[in-house]
């Protein structure tokens, strides 16, 4: 039976080859791992912003309920958080209620802040970033 | 001369570079979603804090009706809301969990022919605090 010569593959250049390809493959993985760990930390700040932006807002609208009757409010904001006319890429809806109650008012406000477009390499990171309901009652 | 392809010294600087970048990358990771994890806590902490401040509105509209009808009769808002109310003598007062940790106290007094606000503050409630866990730190008295 011949035996069959292990094919020896020549100079340290295989060898760098390799390395090179496999470094190239591992640094993909990488680049994409921190991408991904951006868009989270993007996402985080987000939150907290939207969350700001969102009290800040209905804070003052309640201070000033009387002004607003039923009525829904729209602001966009572009990545940044700066106000822009629309089409952007946060968008904050507070729909305001104001009901006669016995003595007085009941002001509800719904704000939501909405993301209109996901964050690269989350998957379903579009749709509500926020949401909560906020009550004013007033007798004067 | 002929070599085979073995483990050599760029061999060994890929692996150490490509072991630095994965414990970069993991790194990055988990701090980037501790910090969304801790932003999510702090929105449902508002969250939770606006549904028991709504709920206390609520609670205030009601009493207001009730007063307005010359009525003291607090327990259909109990019953409505879920709540026990403390009236003594003039002052009316409620609490409402908003987290585990946290409660919503409401104090009012019921005079002058509807109610003034005298408290209404988030504070923590002590009973679901373990106090026991407490951290020997230097108090600055030499042993």
């Amino acid at each position: 039976m011949q035996k069959r010569e292990p094919v020896k593959i020549s100079s340290p250049f295989m060898e760098i080859i390799i390395s090179l390809g496999v470094l190239a493959i591992c640094s993909v993985i990488v680049v994409g791992v921190f991408l991904g760990a951006d868009s989270l930390r993007k996402k985080s700040t987000d939150l907290l912003t939207a969350n700001l932006i969102a009290q800040s807002e209905a804070e003052y609208i309640f201070q000033n309920a009387a002004d607003y009757q039923n009525t829904t409010i729209i602001k966009d904001y572009d990545r940044e958080w700066q106000p822009v006319s629309g089409n952007g890429e946060f968008v904050m809806i507070i729909n305001i209620s104001r009901q006669e109650t016995a003595r007085g008012f009941m002001t509800t406000g719904k704000v939501e802040i909405v993301k209109n477009t996901p964050y690269p390499y989350l998957k379903n990171s579009e749709g509500t970033l926020i949401s909560y309901e906020v009550k004013r009652y007033d007798n004067e | 001369m002929n070599k085979g392809a073995g483990i050599g010294g760029i061999t060994i600087l890929v692996i150490f570079i490509v072991l630095i970048l994965a414990v970069f990358s993991v790194t990055a990771v988990t701090t980037a979603n501790a910090d969304l994890t801790l932003s999510k806590r702090t929105v449902d902490g508002v969250t939770a804090f606006y549904a028991a401040d709504g709920k206390a509105q609520g609670i205030l509209s009601a009493i207001d009706a009730l007063l307005a009808e010359n009525s003291r009769d607090f327990s259909i808002i109990e019953q409505e809301f879920g709540t026990n109310i403390a009236y003594q003598g003039a002052t009316l007062s409620f609490y409402l969990p908003v987290t585990n940790y946290t409660r919503l106290f409401v104090e009012i007094d019921l005079r002058n022919q509807g109610y003034n606000i005298l408290t209404y503050l988030v504070e923590p409630i002590e009973e679901n605090i373990n106090y026991s866990q407490k951290l020997n730190v230097w108090t600055g008295e030499s042993e």
